[in-house]
């Protein structure tokens, strides 16, 4: 996960120098990586949902997902948005905007 | 007394120097340049490959700070040798506008987004956002492409989108690096055409990166770098 959020910033870094070249604040850009990273996360999380859904009733005891275990699952795939894209926010807050020119 | 603000400069460099690397890689790009551009004034930067044009360009566009020298831009003085004087991040977004050799173009936006992104990223959002975006890919006769991705433009048209956003913000200042050379030679001297125009009609101070000698007729001065250093000022005083 961390990784294909790291590659998916690498994949941008020159149009993220272009947005510094244009005076963007860093605050915008670290934004936008995490806009990406939660993006991600919903989806996985929507997956993993709905893959719950139909393969639980085939495991040999119940597993019964509570409401409560749902919304810890939520924070935790916040926290490891934030923990994954961590690698990507510090490669796009160091990019100097001359890379452009590159 | 005439208004002051009318005579400052757009740009004044004073004994601009910057070196790359050092010891034995040590490279002098620029040596003491001194130059003044004044506003609305549009001026063509000319000189072989490796003179330091592209340096002399991104130290004035706060990209690339000098070793030393002095750098003001209407007047403020905004680079001290390696030193900024201002928030460099800002002065940038408020007052220069850059085009290159490549649109530069945010690939998976349209045109019209590419130019929203601009004016995002100096706090202009919403309606009027919209409103000046659509007016800028107008004025530029690309209107009827704004909602294409660059990939499906022409290498004029998406050069147009890449004016289009280096003007949303007014810029005062507007350098150009090469911005003809993926086009052909009529339409390469149109766009020469509209930065002059814009530098006119605007105020702006524009200063570009050329090789191509077929509009140079277009600009209101030209200026020379050789290995380095401006040229012509020599030749101005020194008699043949
Ligand atoms: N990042 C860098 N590190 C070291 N040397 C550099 C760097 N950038 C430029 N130089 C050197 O500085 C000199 C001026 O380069 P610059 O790119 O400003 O030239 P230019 O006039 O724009 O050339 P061109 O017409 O080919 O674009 C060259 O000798 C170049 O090799
Ligand atoms: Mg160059």
């Amino acid at each position: 996960m961390a990784l294909i959020l790291y590659t998916l910033t690498l994949e941008k870094i020159h149009d993220i120098a272009l947005l510094k070249l244009m005076g963007a604040k860093n605050s915008m850009i670290l934004g936008l990586v995490l806009q990406e990273s939660f993006f991600l996360g919903a989806i996985a999380y929507g997956i993993a949902y709905f893959l719950g859904d139909l393969v639980f009733p085939f495991f040999p005891r119940r597993v019964i997902v509570t409401n409560d275990m749902l919304i810890w699952l939520a924070l935790a795939v916040v926290a490891l948005c934030i923990a994954g894209s961590s690698l990507g926010i510090w490669k796009a807050i160091r990019v100097e905007p001359n890379e452009v020119l590159a | 007394m005439t208004d002051p603000a009318n005579n400052t400069p757009a740009i004044e460099m004073q004994g601009v120097t910057k070196v790359y690397g050092s010891g034995n890689t040590r490279v002098i790009a620029i040596k003491d340049i001194d130059l003044t551009i004044g506003k609305g004034e549009v001026v063509a930067l000319l000189g072989p490959s490796g003179s330091g044009k592209s340096t002399l360009l991104s130290a004035i566009g706060l990209i690339n700070p000098p070793t030393a020298g002095r750098i003001m831009i209407n007047g403020t003085p905004v680079m001290d040798g390696p030193n900024e004087m201002v928030n460099i991040r800002r002065y940038r977004r408020e007052h220069i506008g850059f085009i290159f050799q490549k649109s530069n173009l945010i690939p998976f936006l349209t045109a019209i987004e590419n130019v929203l992104v601009a004016l995002a990223i100096a706090g202009t959002t919403g309606r009027p956002a919209k409103k000046r975006a659509t007016h800028l890919l107008e004025s530029l006769g690309i209107s009827d492409r704004a909602n294409n991705l660059p990939s499906a433009l022409s290498g004029g048209q998406q050069q147009r989108v890449a004016i289009a956003r280096a003007l949303a913000n007014n810029p005062s200042l507007l350098l150009a690096d090469e911005p003809t050379a993926a086009l052909d030679g009529k339409l390469g001297r149109q766009v020469m055409e509209l930065f002059r125009d814009l530098g006119h009609t605007s105020g702006a101070g524009v200063l570009v990166v050329t090789h191509d000698q077929r509009a140079l007729d277009v600009f209101d001065r030209t200026i020379h770098l050789e290995d380095g250093v401006l040229t012509n000022q020599h030749e101005a005083s020194t008699a043949h």
